[in-house]
This record gives C-alpha cells, sequence and structure tokens, in this order.
C-alpha cells in the first residue's frame, strides 16, 4: 500500500487535543494549537465546526463550502456529498464499487472520503461536558 | 398551448450529481420522466446550489436530489418547478430506484410540480403551494 502524504501528515496530528489536555493539565490553562490555531480548549469542548475544518485540511479531496449543498462535506469540484461516498462504500461492500456508484471518482477520493470521516470521528467530543453528564 | 398539454402527466427532472450513476441510468429509463443530469452539463457540474437552481428553473425542470439543503426556507414553493427530495434511510440503489418507479407510477407525481416533494421507502410527503402537506403511500 502506498503510503500517502495526507496520512502520514495525520499521524503526527491525530492526537492533538489529548496533548494539549495533558499538557495543560485539569485547569485547562494549555497553549494555542499554533499550527490550526484551535482555541483554549474550555470545558475540554470543541466546536464541531472546527472539527470538520480540521479534517478538510488534513484532506486531498474533500471540501465545505456553504453554498454549494448547503456546506456539508463533499468531494471537491464536485456536488457528491462524503456521507453518500461512505453510504455508497457501506452498500456495495468496497472502494472499488463505489467508484462504480459514482463514475466520476477515483479510488483515492473514495479513500479520501474514508479519511476525512476518521479524523471527524477521532475529535474529542467525548470530553464535552454535555456528553459526559449524560 | 396545445390542448393536449394538461393531459401530460410526465415531470421533466434534473438529476442532482449526488444522485449514484446506478439510479440516475434506472430513472433515464423511466418513461414517466424526462431526464436531465448534473453529471452530463459541465456549465453546473459541481456548482453552487443557486445555480443548479437557476438552471432548472430556466430549463422548467425538477431537481430530483439527495441533499437535505434544498428546503423550503432557502427555496420557497412557488418559486421554482418543484424539488424531490430521496428521504428514506437507506440509500441503496435499489432501494431508491424502487422507491422512484413507484412514485412514478402513483397518481400524485404531477403534484410534485412546483411543490417540494420528500419521498420516503413507503410514503409521499408533498409541501404543496396551497400550504398543505399531502401524505400519500406509493
Amino acid at each position: 500500500m502506498i503510503a500517502s502524504p495526507v496520512r502520514e501528515h495525520s499521524k503526527g496530528q491525530s492526537r492533538w487535543w489529548k496533548e494539549e489536555r495533558w499538557e495543560s493539565g485539569s485547569s485547562c490553562q494549555g497553549t494555542r494549537d499554533e499550527m490550526f490555531d484551535f482555541p483554549r480548549p474550555k470545558n475540554f469542548s470543541v466546536p464541531f465546526s472546527l472539527v470538520l475544518d480540521r479534517a478538510r485540511q488534513l484532506s486531498l479531496f474533500v471540501e465545505i463550502d456553504e453554498e454549494i449543498l448547503g456546506g456539508t462535506p463533499r468531494i471537491d469540484n464536485t456536488r457528491i456529498p462524503v456521507y453518500m461516498v461512505l453510504n455508497a462504500i457501506d452498500d456495495y461492500g468496497s472502494i472499488e464499487s463505489a467508484t462504480r456508484a459514482y463514475r466520476c471518482l477515483t479510488s483515492e477520493q473514495v479513500r479520501d472520503a474514508l479519511r476525512f470521516a476518521v479524523h471527524v470521528l477521532e475529535s474529542p467530543l467525548e470530553h464535552e461536558p454535555s456528553f459526559a453528564s449524560r | 398551448m396545445s390542448w393536449s398539454r394538461p393531459l401530460n402527466t410526465n415531470l421533466r427532472l434534473l438529476l442532482d450529481e449526488d444522485v449514484q450513476d446506478p439510479i440516475a441510468d434506472e430513472i433515464c429509463n423511466i418513461s414517466a420522466f424526462n431526464v436531465e443530469c448534473v453529471r452530463d452539463l459541465p456549465a453546473i457540474q459541481g456548482k453552487s446550489d443557486r445555480e443548479v437552481m437557476a438552471y432548472a428553473n430556466s430549463k422548467n425542470r425538477i431537481v430530483l436530489t439527495i441533499d437535505g439543503g434544498y428546503t423550503k426556507a432557502r427555496y420557497p414553493i412557488c418559486t421554482h418547478p418543484g424539488i424531490i427530495r430521496i428521504d428514506s434511510k437507506c440509500k441503496h440503489s435499489a432501494v431508491v430506484c424502487d422507491v422512484i418507479r413507484r412514485f412514478s407510477l402513483s397518481g400524485y407525481r404531477i403534484k410534485a410540480q412546483h411543490a417540494i416533494t420528500h419521498l420516503t421507502r413507503d410514503e409521499a410527503l408533498i409541501e404543496g403551494p396551497d400550504c398543505r402537506v399531502l401524505k400519500c403511500s406509493i
């Protein structure tokens, strides 16, 4: 398997919030994430828009534009939302089949949609007080 | 206007790019629909919602989409030829094709004009020009 620069880059950055939390300790007095200019994690919460934006920056082919699909993450230069690509993988069982569902997409674009989903799901939503108190 | 025009209940559709290709191929084969696809139109491929809607307006076509962004708030009823949104939870092409085929055979398809229609697995919810929501099983 060919390792893409995005994947290597994401490995280095995947635990950004945990490192910040560990550095800051329980008082939440950590430094800002200089690379992506994240705000200080007050109450350990991160706005979902920032999570999406960070995932977009780590993806090669995913874009977010409020004018297109109402701001739903989509494959660049198309009107195909990422969730439909994931749906196609789920329905058809493989990345190659998903490219048959959307013939204009390449397998690399489909993989990038998966990576985008991974970056979103590894976000620190579990640290939000509203989730923790449930 | 031709005398036969009111009798024609076929729908002129513009398939959005998020509709999967096997579904688009299937819809093109349904005789009740006159279909044009965004994927075949480089001028609006990957363009904004407004541009797609403007094209649909200019060609008097109903937009068929999966995207939830085409809401009544953004596109008030009667300001466009119509929007059909596939709202079923399962987006598998076989399921979606079945839903659309049943809708095309139902007598309600004509009501999709100048309205916003939500198609689920069993029913169609049509927000019509008369501000009433018609819930019909298909």
